[in-house]
């Protein structure tokens, strides 16, 4: 186990969540729109204006304010961000941490699924072919993966939606990942499938799980694509490899040689997965919006649309600490799969 | 321009172990065929040290390959035959050239670098080849490709045997191939150009562990490369390749002494002479 | 006979010469050979004619309701006859082709005239961030000055940053402007065009004919830019035409939210979203038509940047 090497990017991953929370107070400074006007409106009196910038400690030094966002003034001015405290949002007044906990889940419980679809179906997909490049199935597979990764997918949704529920009725109605009539399992994790088992509530998984399908189905399609093309290149790199033409010529077993090259192609997969992984945490929205799952990009939507600040900070934070965190996770198994990086 | 010798296999009584005879590997390009070899006739016999040489572009890599059947890609063996132990080996399928490769005939390609899968261990590798062609658990293998890379004369070779490629100085990487090529005492070994591109005391190194693992499991070898003073040290016959066909054989001395085709008499005179200071 | 087909080798020794020049024959026989990237040039040649003459071309005006509301689009056996008549000009009104919508606007038009925004927004952003990128690579792997490098590093630790969110905070706080949109989608474009083309510039700094053109006695700046760059440029061509694809998949993403081009400016992602909730009713022409566009747009950007790459990469 390369010790050093993931005890050194823990270290640099504690740095980089420093730099970012602090990237994001001065990001959220930086927009071009003054977020005293969105709350009080822009007819507001001085005296109003001047209450809720005081409400608010813009009246107070920048570094005061960073400091309180950070949660190092929690004495004088309340908890902040280390002691877990994002603010409360300026639509519903709850707190945004806790709004983000209930719509978070959902999100995971989407991405997870269609990502281990789209994983299950692309690997050996482009796997096949990588097998005879020049040959039909290989053309084939180029193609499909060219087009699936073109598309746009809350139209392909709204296609699904349009077949599967409105002409052949086979799945609920895109209301969510229970229907209304419906109770929630317990909450534990906030992922509905999760939390039905482990409340051993089968009737309530199945519901889910029928609700979930058709979202499960649409952003799989449209992760196929990249994903198929980064295993088809890497395997085609692997055979036509130097290394692989010298194991054939030792007379090595055909089962050593697919061991070979699944190995070697697969730490650059494992990166693009990653890193798609980590885009989809917000850019899954538009297949929750076509959906109505109630994820976390729906709650960033809405309170873009609406300028709600401190909610939008706290999408930002949340969204960008699990990026890292994925980002993090892959780097530490790719240097378990690749003696070189750990160097 | 070719005035060969005859090769065959009745030549001082001795079996060829190995044999090609009138090969042509053909290039196909888009403005036409490339041959790349042609009319190739070389006989190795056993324990025979042969040497093939040749400027870049001879054609040499191509007939050494040629002679495992192993043709790169979009070459093709266009013509000829090639004997292992008397039996053709261009007829053979897939499943019986594995089982000769590695195990009656070895490689050694010219950079281990490459060659070498950079996320295996060494030992690893040098196991997986002896357990190709026996029935071997890990750990047994294991023993054995450590033996192997101690009697190459790596020293620490417990500890090196756990390493990775990258881990390995370039000299090394190369022995190791020695190690992997000869695991499984082949019969004939082929060496393309395995001492190009190392330093002369690491050449004499890998010279060095080649020659005394020959010795000991007697194993012809075929040695592809550009250097003479190599051949003149080491090999017994001699195969001088220009543009694709084999223009002179003969054993080494004779070679020397006294060449007979006008390229071989270049070579050997450039090889040969010291250029007065003036 | 069966001997195995080894592939070339992988290795690529150092050469004096620079990559091969494109030549017009070249071009010629590459369109020739290759039937895939012909669809998809002729697709983005479609697009990019109507992002300048969708206005001209289309029948209807695309902002004005006509009588036929909610008319669905004629059907197929009917088709030739009325390209026919269309022809010959016997139509008091064009066709419907696409049929209308809720408040009779004509689908078809809508259609072709969204490609000024998409197709316009794909195209001004992905020229920008290529040219913006493209310098600071070619600065950037050049020179290898300290500041280069930290800037590389910093890009990286933000690569977390979830640019989809990102990208929508930027538009709507701006006021979701056109040239809002495509200054943020060039912002966050031009750290790839920075990455693809420093890192090639490395490779080709090591190359023999740069220190062929400084033996010569070239400036830096003159070796950078008159020979460096031109050969370091094809990832970066090659990524263009992908980003096109991608700059108006996020267009129309973020009109369907609500959140992008503000109506009623004829965009396909909006176009899609107020015929979503006719498409429970049976009614999908407001919608398949626009997606069907998209679809087709994206591939034919995404196959001539897949072909290229196809082919450089032997």
């Amino acid at each position: 186990m390369p010790w050093r090497y993931i005890l050194r990017r823990l270290g640099i991953a504690v740095v980089q969540l420093t730099v970012i929370s602090v990237a994001v107070f001065f990001l959220m400074r930086a927009l071009p729109s003054d977020p005293v006007g969105h709350l009080v409106g822009f007819n507001a009196s001085p005296q109003a204006i001047a209450h809720v910038r005081h409400l608010l400690h813009l009246d107070e030094p920048v570094l005061t304010q960073l400091a309180i966002y950070l949660g190092f003034e929690s004495a004088r001015f309340g908890p902040g961000l280390i002691q877990g405290n994002l603010g409360a949002s300026w639509n519903s007044g709850a707190p945004v941490a806790e709004e983000i906990r209930t719509y978070l889940p959902i999100t995971l419980e989407l991405i997870t699924y269609s990502f281990l679809v789209a994983v299950v179906i692309a690997v050996p997909v482009g796997l096949i072919g990588a097998l005879r490049p020049r040959g039909t199935v290989s053309r084939a597979v180029f193609l499909y993966s060219l087009f699936a990764g073109a598309q746009p997918e809350f139209w392909w949704g709204l296609t699904f939606i349009f077949f599967f529920y409105v002409k052949w009725g086979l799945v609920p109605a895109p209301l969510g990942i229970l229907s209304p009539f419906s109770p929630a399992p317990p909450r534990v994790t906030g992922m509905v499938t999760v939390d039905s088992l482990l409340a051993g509530n089968l009737g309530s998984f199945v519901e889910a799980a029928h609700h979930l399908a058709l979202p499960v189905l649409t952003l799989a399609f449209v992760l196929s694509g990249p994903i198929i093309k980064m295993v088809r290149q890497n395997v085609e790199k692997a055979l036509q490899s130097d290394y692989i033409m010298y194991a054939r010529s030792c007379g090595l077993p055909q089962r050593r040689i697919a061991t070979y090259t699944l190995k070697n192609s697969l730490a650059p997969c494992l990166t693009l997965i990653g890193i798609l992984y980590a885009y989809m945490l917000g850019g899954a929205v538009l297949v929750e919006q076509v959906f109505s799952l109630g994820g976390l990009g729906q709650y960033a939507v809405r309170s873009i649309l609406s300028f709600d600040y401190p909610a939008i900070q706290g999408v930002v934070l949340v969204t960008t600490t699990g990026s890292l965190l994925i980002l993090l996770a892959i780097d530490v198994v790719h240097s378990l799969i690749d003696p070189r990086i750990a160097q | 321009m070719s005035s060969k010798p005859a090769t065959g296999s009745s030549v001082d009584g001795a079996r060829a172990v190995l044999e090609a005879t009138d090969l042509d590997v053909v290039y196909p390009l888009p403005d036409g065929d490339l041959v790349a070899v042609k009319n190739f006739q070389l006989a190795i016999r056993e324990s025979e040290f042969v040497g093939l040489v040749g400027e870049s572009g001879s054609g040499k890599s191509t007939a050494a390959l040629a002679l495992m059947a192993l043709v790169r890609q979009p070459g093709r063996i266009a013509r000829g035959k090639v004997c292992f132990n008397g039996e053709s080996l261009l007829e053979k399928d897939d499943a019986e050239l594995r089982r000769i490769r590695g195990r009656s005939i070895g490689l050694i390609v010219q950079n281990s670098r490459s060659a070498l899968n950079p996320l295996v261990s060494v030992g690893d590798q040098i196991a997986n080849v002896y357990r190709a062609h026996h029935d071997a658990s890990r750990k047994e293998a294991l023993q054995l490709a450590v033996q192997s890379i101690k009697a190459i004369g790596i020293p620490d070779a417990q500890r090196r045997a756990a390493s990775y490629p990258h881990q390995l100085s370039g000299g090394m990487a190369q022995r190791i191939l020695i190690a992997m090529a000869t695991i499984n005492e082949p019969q004939v070994l082929i060496a393309d150009e395995p001492t190009t591109g190392l330093d002369v005391t690491v050449q004499a190194q890998f010279l060095d562990a080649l020659h005394a693992k020959v010795d000991a499991t007697g194993s012809a070898v075929l040695f592809v490369t550009h250097d003479l003073g190599i051949v003149a040290q080491y090999c017994d016959r001699v195969a001088v390749m220009y543009r694709g066909e084999v223009v002179e054989e003969a054993d080494v001395e004779t070679l020397f002494a006294s060449p007979q085709n006008p390229y071989t008499k270049r070579l050997v005179a450039s090889a040969a002479e010291r250029r007065p200071r003036s | 006979m069966s001997s195995i087909v080894i592939p070339q080798s992988t290795e690529q020794g150092p050469s004096a010469a620079p990559p091969a020049r494109v030549t017009r024959r070249r071009v010629a026989r590459f369109l020739r050979q290759n039937w895939l990237f012909d669809i998809g040039l002729v697709i983005v040649s479609i697009s990019l004619v109507l992002a300048v003459f969708g206005p001209v071309i289309a029948p209807y005006d695309p902002q004005l309701p006509t009588p036929e509301v909610s008319a669905p689009p004629p059907s197929l056996a009917s088709v030739p006859g009325l390209i026919v008549e269309t022809v010959l000009g016997r139509r008091e009104h064009p066709v419907h082709w696409f049929g209308t919508e809720l408040t009779g606007l004509d689908i078809f038009s809508r259609v072709l005239v969204a490609p000024r925004v998409d197709v316009v927004v794909g195209v001004a952003a992905t020229a920008i961030s290529f040219v913006l990128g493209t310098l600071l690579g070619l600065l950037a792997g050049f020179f290898r000055t300290r500041s280069a490098e930290t800037i590389i590093r910093v890009s990286d630790t933000f690569q977390s940053f979830p640019i989809f969110i990102l990208a929508m905070i930027l538009v709507v706080l701006t006021g979701r402007n056109v040239i809002d949109i495509v200054l943020t989608l060039a912002a966050l474009y031009t750290p790839i065009y920075l990455r693809l083309t420093c890192s090639q510039v490395v490779s080709q700094v090591g190359r023999t004919y740069v220190e062929a053109a400084r033996a010569v006695g070239n400036r830096e700046l003159v070796i950078a830019l008159k020979h460096v760059l031109p050969n370091s440029l094809t990832p970066a061509l090659i990524q263009a035409s992908v980003t096109i694809g991608w700059a108006i998949l996020f267009t129309a993403g973020l009109t369907f939210l609500g959140a992008g081009v503000r109506p009623p400016t004829p965009e396909w992602g909006g176009m899609i979203a107020s015929g979503a909730n006719l498409l429970i009713l049976g009614e999908w022409w407001p919608s398949v038509f626009p997606g069907l566009a998209i679809s087709i747009t994206v591939v034919g950007y995404a196959i001539i940047g897949n072909v290229l790459e196809a082919r450089y990469r032997q």
